[in-house]
């Protein structure tokens, strides 16, 4: 399967007062064409950075330091604003983290949706209200309802517009932005139902960037896990699971209770995150982690491979070291 | 009021009003029934979840618990007292048997009290008559039963130099530094990082052992209930629709309701592939006046009565309770019982 | 209270230069008024020389009608506006305070009353009631200040009430209650601090205004007249027909300039104070934390 987009060392900084702090550190992963990659972490880990630094809306104090964003063979990174206008929201387009609030409340939804269409396609009023009214009824929507206004939609029905809307130019990616965050769990399952038809029906590639790791794992197909601004491992969900590698995700994996297995103990990780503007040398997890050795202070493990499609980024991996 | 419950309501209401109509002379005050017509018993030395999601009434059920909130009417006995009958002055007598964990670590601390100040404040409203050593010393004792050890070198700290997971400790010391018999915890970790998060489910569950707490826990996560409750009840738009025991309500959830948060839940893939058959899309509309079953928008097993009877709690087998006037015509085992058999692997 | 935010608001502050600005003039004023009698050349009550000298060596801003030196006057003034700036701006954001945190935080019919009786107060002629009430309760120090702060606790108690409506609804106020804490424990540990900068920053605006309100008062001879402040000498001066004569130059202008000058002062650093509480500059702070 061919890669629609390759991220490539990508580092991001943010020029705090304090110093540079490392949101993202050398990211490298990939989306194939028609996969829903999951890009999970906890709270500040970088996940929206990498977000954002995917369609450089990086914000001051914030700036991309080197790497590459390969979209369908051309680099982002390096490409003029002008080129770049054309490629948002025509080839990758965003649910953003707070969708229900990002519709502006005083124009109907069916006006904002034509809006994102003609601002990017040299199409007629009347062409866009068509595509308007399809894009509501292929998510969900009442197709007369494009007349309503924010206010008189639910918050699982707001979310449903903002989908429609980063539908609305037929993007190659979507990325979704912990957009399911703040609904209640059933609408939230009938939300990612919904992205799931979408992404088999029209063979969309889709980031989904969460902190929850039961939803990702049910419903993606590969997932990254981030950790204080780096990539610790990225596998099949299925690999992921099963076979875990990294101690982090390990931990993940216990601290989450299990609701058919009650009596699975689960432990929370020792320590905090480190600070992004002082960061320790060598591995970021190792004062969280119980299998912690010399090296893991001396230099910083890379992303390798370990089998086909699973990458770690643990100097477990590559010895005998792990008893 | 038999001897074992700690706590039993008794048709708890809570009714708001809202206005409702553009125009000044059309304005008509809408009543919203957040927490409407409730009954639940609390055992001693239990842990009772109530579940359901944002604006079902759980966390108004709580706060009028702890007297935070003045109830339309009904009863809470509290060791068979009814607190909704006391003045002020009587209810703060009460409020050392019963504390509060609330939901955000970075909201309920004083920013600009140091740990010692913090955990002063409840031993200065309701312990007269013992020595600044002497209080220190409970402190110390208080932090150190949280795990934050040594207590020296948190006392004085300020919370923003704490992590949420240690704030969140902080909060929960705050609420067993008097001993109390009963503490209601409202989503205490949904604010958390996954990482620390069990943690916090962990030290609860030591401290109730520790202290023979009784515990109100209220979530919306189906998961953390099941790990954290003896008995859940599941609340819908402010009523109770299912009771029982936890085992049985994951196992063999009964109403609809239920039967959906349990399948998203246990399996979201397959949920998603049934999903016509499990919940009926649509949302909660508080507005809405409601004449028959409160889930009837949404069931997919509804019938023509569902619309204008509302069903009431019946018990089925032991303390099992569901509000349900179609159970019987529903097609008993879930689509999802084959998942629950094979363990699935990607509810982890 | 918070450390840590004290010295964040010392930060923002000190960069911003409209507030260093005021501060100095403020200082600059404090200390003119702490070492007067050091400054001053002349006594300013004794007569030093002749009546209506034009400005020379020996009187910078020559004398007034009975022979005072008019520099001397205006540096003692100093010392009368400002105590009684400061003081009448002190009682005045006192009573607001109580206003406001009694209507924020009990609410309900309380709130209702007490903010109506604030809009009386704002919505009254201001100029002719305090002259009334200046004039009938006679000229003298303490009654000045009276005046004043009787007139202008409004403004503050409407901002401090809003504040601590956004404080209540806070978690650490409700887990005091929860806890069982007493109304006046939650009111002084968790309330005021919340209030205290706010209050600050309408300190001084309301300084800035009960020195132009006082002058004002002087100006029109319901000022003490044996406190002579900044006022007290344009009352004079404007008696004395000053306006119509050369004299308005060292006898007019000064202590006009003077008065602009020092409220143009309390101005900068009280708006640069609120800027610093703007809760959009806050947020940044959080972010750090």
């Amino acid at each position: 399967m061919s890669n629609i987009l390759e991220v490539k060392n990508l580092t991001t900084h943010y020029f705090t007062a304090e110093g540079p702090a490392e949101a993202a550190g050398d990211v490298s992963f990939s989306v194939r064409k028609g996969e829903m990659l999951g890009l999970i972490g906890e709270s500040g880990c970088g996940k929206s950075t990498v977000a954002s630094s995917i369609l450089r809306l990086i914000e001051y104090p914030g700036n991309i330091v080197s790497g590459e964003v390969v979209l369908d063979g051309k680099d982002l990174v390096s490409a003029k604003e002008k080129e770049l206008e054309k490629i948002r929201w025509k080839d990758i387009s965003v649910i953003p983290q707070s969708a229900m609030n990002s519709l502006n409340p005083v124009y109907t939804i069916g006006d904002q949706i034509i809006e994102s269409i003609l601002l990017h396609e040299d199409v007629t009023k009347k062409v866009a209200l068509e595509r308007t009214k399809s894009l509501l009824e292929l998510v969900g929507i009442d197709k007369d309802r494009w007349k309503s206004y924010p206010h008189e939609f639910s918050g699982g029905m707001k979310q449903r517009v903002a989908i429609a809307m980063a539908l609305s130019c037929n993007p190659k990616l979507i990325i979704s932005d912990e957009s399911t965050t703040g609904l209640d769990v059933l609408t939230q399952a009938q939300v990612m139902a919904l992205m799931k038809d979408l992404q088999k029906r029209l063979d969309l590639s889709i980031i989904m960037i969460s902190h929850d790791l039961p939803l990702v794992t049910s419903v993606c197909d590969r997932i990254a896990i981030m950790y204080a601004g780096k990539i610790v491992e990225w596998a099949s969900t299925d690999d992921i699971v099963n076979d875990s590698r990294h101690p982090y995700s390990q931990g993940l994996l216990n601290a989450t209770p299990d609701l058919l297995n009650p009596d699975k103990e689960v432990s929370s990780i020792p320590g905090t995150v480190p600070n992004l503007v002082n960061l320790p040398s060598g591995c970021r997890f190792k004062e969280r982690c119980q299998y912690a050795m010399n090296r893991c202070s001396e230099e910083s493990p890379a992303l390798l491979e370990v089998k086909k499609d699973h990458h770690v980024a643990c100097f477990l991996e590559e010895g005998d070291y792990r008893e | 009021m038999s001897k074992e419950n700690l706590i039993e309501v008794k048709n708890l209401n809570k009714t708001f009003t809202k206005k409702v109509g553009r125009h000044f002379f059309n304005r008509k005050n809408v009543p919203i029934h957040a927490v409407n017509n409730i009954s639940i018993e609390i055992k001693k030395g239990e842990t009772l979840g109530i579940i359901g999601e944002s604006g079902c009434g759980k966390t108004t059920t709580a706060r009028m618990l702890l007297r935070l909130q003045k109830e339309t009417h009904g009863e809470i006995l509290f060791n068979g007292t009814d607190l909704c009958k006391l003045n002020e002055r009587e209810t703060s007598k009460f409020l050392p048997n019963m504390q509060m964990i609330f939901q955000d670590p970075y909201d309920t601390l004083n920013p600009g009290m140091r740990v010692v100040d913090l955990l002063m404040e409840p031993i200065n409203a309701h312990m007269k008559g013992i020595s600044h050593n002497e209080k220190i010393e409970i402190i110390k004792e208080s932090i150190e039963a949280i795990d934050l050890k040594p207590a020296e070198r948190f006392m004085y700290r300020y919370p923003h130099e704490l992590s949420g997971g240690q704030r969140q400790r902080i909060a929960i010391a705050r609420a067993i530094i008097l001993k109390p018999d009963f503490i209601a915890a409202d989503e205490p970790t949904s604010m958390l990082d996954v990482s620390v998060r069990a943690g916090i489910l962990n030290l609860l569950l030591k401290l109730k052992k520790q202290m023979g707490l009784t515990m109100l826990f209220i979530t919306h996560d189906l998961t953390t209930a099941s790990y954290m409750c003896d008995r859940i009840a599941v609340m819908y738009q402010g009523e109770v629709v299912e009771v029982g025991n936890t085992e049985k309500i994951i196992r063999n959830p009964s109403h609809p309701y239920t039967r959906a948060l349990v399948s998203v839940v246990t399996d979201l893939n397959h949920f998603i592939e049934n999903r016509d058959r499990i919940i009926l899309d649509g949302e909660v509309d508080a507005t809405i006046e409601k004449k028959g079953c409160i889930f009837v928008h949404r069931c997919p097993f509804r019938e023509e009565h569902c619309f204008h009877d509302p069903p009431s709690l019946v018990t089925q087998q032991g303390d099992h309770q569901v509000a349900c006037s179609c159970l019987d015509k529903i097609p008993s085992g879930l689509p999802k019982d084959q998942s629950l058999q094979q363990q699935n692997s990607h509810s982890i | 209270m918070d450390k840590q935010k004290w010295k964040h608001y010392l930060t923002v502050f000190t960069n911003n230069n409209l507030g260093m600005i005021g501060i100095a003039i403020l200082l600059f004023y404090i200390f003119i008024a702490l070492f007067a009698p050091l400054i001053s050349p002349y006594d300013p009550t004794a007569r030093v020389g002749a009546p209506f000298l034009s400005p020379n060596s020996n009187f910078l801003l020559g004398t007034n009608d009975v022979g005072q030196d008019i520099l001397s006057e205006l540096i003692h003034g100093t010392r009368i506006s400002i105590l009684i700036g400061i003081i009448a701006a002190f009682l005045s954001v006192a009573i607001g305070c109580l206003i406001g945190i009694i209507a924020g935080y009990y609410g309900g019919k309380i709130d209702n009353f007490l903010m109506r009786v604030v809009d009386l107060v704002l919505v009254i002629p201001f100029l002719p009631l305090m002259i009334l009430l200046a004039a009938f309760i006679g000229p003298s120090f303490w009654n000045i200040i009276f005046v004043i702060s009787v007139l202008t606790w409004a403004g503050p108690a409407r901002v401090i009430r809003s504040q601590v409506l956004t404080v209540k609804t806070k978690g650490y106020v409700e887990a005091a209650r929860s806890i069982g804490s007493k109304v006046s424990t939650i009111l002084s540990k968790h309330i005021l601090p919340g209030v205290v900068p706010i209050a600050l920053s309408q300190f001084v605006l309301a300084a800035s205004q009960a020195i132009l309100i006082e002058a004002s008062l002087s100006f029109l001879g319901l000022g003490d007249p044996f406190n002579k402040s900044w006022g007290t000498v344009l009352y004079y001066a404007q008696a004395r027909s000053a306006f119509l004569t050369d004299a308005w130059l060292w006898w007019i202008l000064p202590p006009g300039i003077l008065i602009t000058v020092l409220v143009i002062g309390f101005a900068f650093t009280g708006y640069s104070m609120e800027e610093i509480l703007d809760p959009r500059l806050r947020k940044g702070r959080k972010s750090n934390e």
